[in-house]
């Protein structure tokens, strides 16, 4: 009980916070002014993720893997144009895109990446070996 | 206008559609066009080719040679997508051709037209497993390279782990040599590659810090891309000629060709066994009327050698020899048989300009002809 009487000032103490969270608000309200310069940035919580590759005039295949602070948490395999879905991605995992594809023109392996990643995609491909990484940001 | 200066002025029409289409463009995978031989384009056309043959001769043609899935593509790109591009590999192996023909006052003499199909096209790398399983077996270590480094990347810590990353990308994608790296990049490789698990980065870093990591991923995948050109195409076709003054047919000829390149990978001079044999029904002018009685076999095998700067054709010379039998509709002082030694000179002039020479010798006689061909081979594609 002396406990609980003792804790009845607590809420004044809190009302604290409620000054600050007014100042964090103007801080937020200038960050939004200058965010829309830069490249949009994922949440800390995971997403899902697509990694779409595309093959234009010619078959090809692609392997796309998940690295999560270096280790693989996923790897997936496509022979044909198609996407690979991992159901959890985070900020500054890296998916890396290897393959082959033999079509003709500047577009014969097309990337896509649902979440914001450096470098951005779409991504493209002449004919020939492939190689990329992505961060998620 | 006059019907042959019509088709003159068409001609010169493609011709300028496809050099504008040419762009200046660095070192990189090499098309179908720049690989396969001139004799190869005769044989064979993927896209479109404009011929001019016989210019010294008496009866001049001009022919204008696709197939037509490449006036699809041109009419809408999309069906150059995978799912599009495999469900019309039937469409592909069919070529058709038109062809104007001008008699020796270069008069209009008649329109000819053929169809050709490839029965054996083991050369189309692009619908191709064996070649794509190939392509990634030489990827393997580069693909195991990438997914290795990502490890160092994302031992940076926030924005440093995406400059990381665009570094590893730029030695990747060839914007950067061995040599531009940053030390801690540099060490890295170098430590993945005395791990054991990257040969061919070890021999690349021993033999000097200068390399460009695509340009040998391109090197490897032009060289798979090559030998695949050495593999066996045969078609089979039917063309015609009509006359002058009416839609009936003067020539109806049979045709079967074989190619297959027989020289190991790698030389300098690339041989090219050629076969090719037509069976003719053409009008017999002894007999009144119009018919299709004389009929004539043409057997022509010889090899094709191909003279190259690295992956790239400059110039190819035809040897062969040429068998005529004449089998029905024999006219006065006409030979049954005729023998000819041929030879052909295939000059490239330009990335797709073809100028073919032909001489044509008769040991029996004596005589020598030939004949002054242009090709010129453009794609539906941009290749910027």
């Amino acid at each position: 009980m002396a406990k609980a009487k003792k804790g009845k000032p607590a809420p004044r103490k809190k009302a604290a916070p409620t000054k600050k969270a007014n100042k964090s608000a103007i801080t937020m309200v200038n960050f939004n002014d200058t965010i829309s310069s830069i490249p949009a940035r994922l949440t800390a919580v995971s997403v899902a993720a697509n990694v779409g590759v595309t093959f234009f005039g010619g078959v090809g295949t692609a392997t796309v893997a998940l690295f999560r602070s270096g280790l693989l948490i996923n790897m997936q395999t496509l022979t044909a144009s198609g996407s690979v879905s991992f159901s959890d991605v985070a900020q500054f995992d890296r998916i890396t895109v290897d393959g082959v594809g033999t079509g003709a023109g500047p577009n014969a392996t097309v990337i896509n990446i649902s979440v914001p990643t450096s470098p951005a995609t779409p991504t493209n491909f002449p004919a020939g070996e492939f190689h990329i990484g992505y961060i998620v940001i | 206008m006059k019907p042959n200066r019509i088709l003159l002025v068409l001609a010169f029409f493609f011709m300028a559609m496809g050099i504008k289409a040419q762009t200046e463009e660095k070192k990189g995978v090499f098309t179908e066009e720049d690989l396969s031989s001139g004799n190869y384009k005769d044989v064979f056309r993927s896209f479109f080719q404009l011929a001019f043959n016989q210019l010294t001769s008496e009866k001049k043609e001009f022919a204008f040679t696709t197939n037509p899935y490449a006036i699809m593509v041109k009419l809408d790109e999309n069906k150059l997508k995978t799912e599009e591009y495999l469900k019309y590999t039937w469409l592909r192996r069919f070529n058709i051709s038109f062809a104007g023909k001008l008699n020796e006052a270069n008069r209009f003499n008649g329109f000819s037209s053929g169809i050709k199909y490839s029965i054996i096209n083991q050369r189309d790398e692009t619908v191709s497993r064996l070649f794509l399983q190939q392509a990634l077996n030489a990827s393997a270590e580069r693909t195991s390279l990438n997914q290795a480094l990502s490890a160092y990347i994302q031992s940076f810590s926030g924005d440093g782990a995406s400059q990381a990353n665009t570094e590893v990308n730029s030695i990747m994608n060839g914007d950067a040599k061995f040599k531009d790296l940053s030390p801690a990049l540099q060490s890295k490789l170098k430590e993945l590659a005395g791990s054991g698990n990257f040969n061919n980065l070890k021999k690349l870093i021993d033999k000097s810090n200068d390399f460009n990591l695509k340009q040998v991923a391109i090197d490897d995948y032009n060289a798979i891309k090559t030998n695949f050109q050495k593999r066996w195409l045969v078609t089979l076709g039917v063309s015609d000629t009509t006359y002058t003054d009416k839609f009936r047919f003067s020539t109806v000829v049979l045709s079967a060709e074989i190619l297959k390149g027989i020289s190991n990978p790698g030389k300098k001079v690339d041989v090219e066994l050629s076969i090719n044999g037509g069976y003719n029904f053409v009008n017999d002018t002894l007999k009144a009327g119009r018919d299709l009685d004389r009929r004539a076999l043409q057997v022509e095998s010889g090899f094709n050698f191909i003279f190259n700067d690295g992956a790239v054709s400059w110039a190819e010379l035809k040897v062969s020899g040429e068998y005529n039998r004449v089998f029905k509709g024999l006219y006065t002082d006409e030979r049954k048989d005729l023998l000819t030694i041929n030879g052909t000179l295939r000059l490239r002039l330009f990335r797709d300009l073809w100028l073919p020479i032909e001489i044509k010798y008769d040991p029996k006689k004596g005589r020598v002809f030939g004949f002054l061909d242009v090709r010129f081979n453009f794609t539906a594609l941009s290749r910027k």
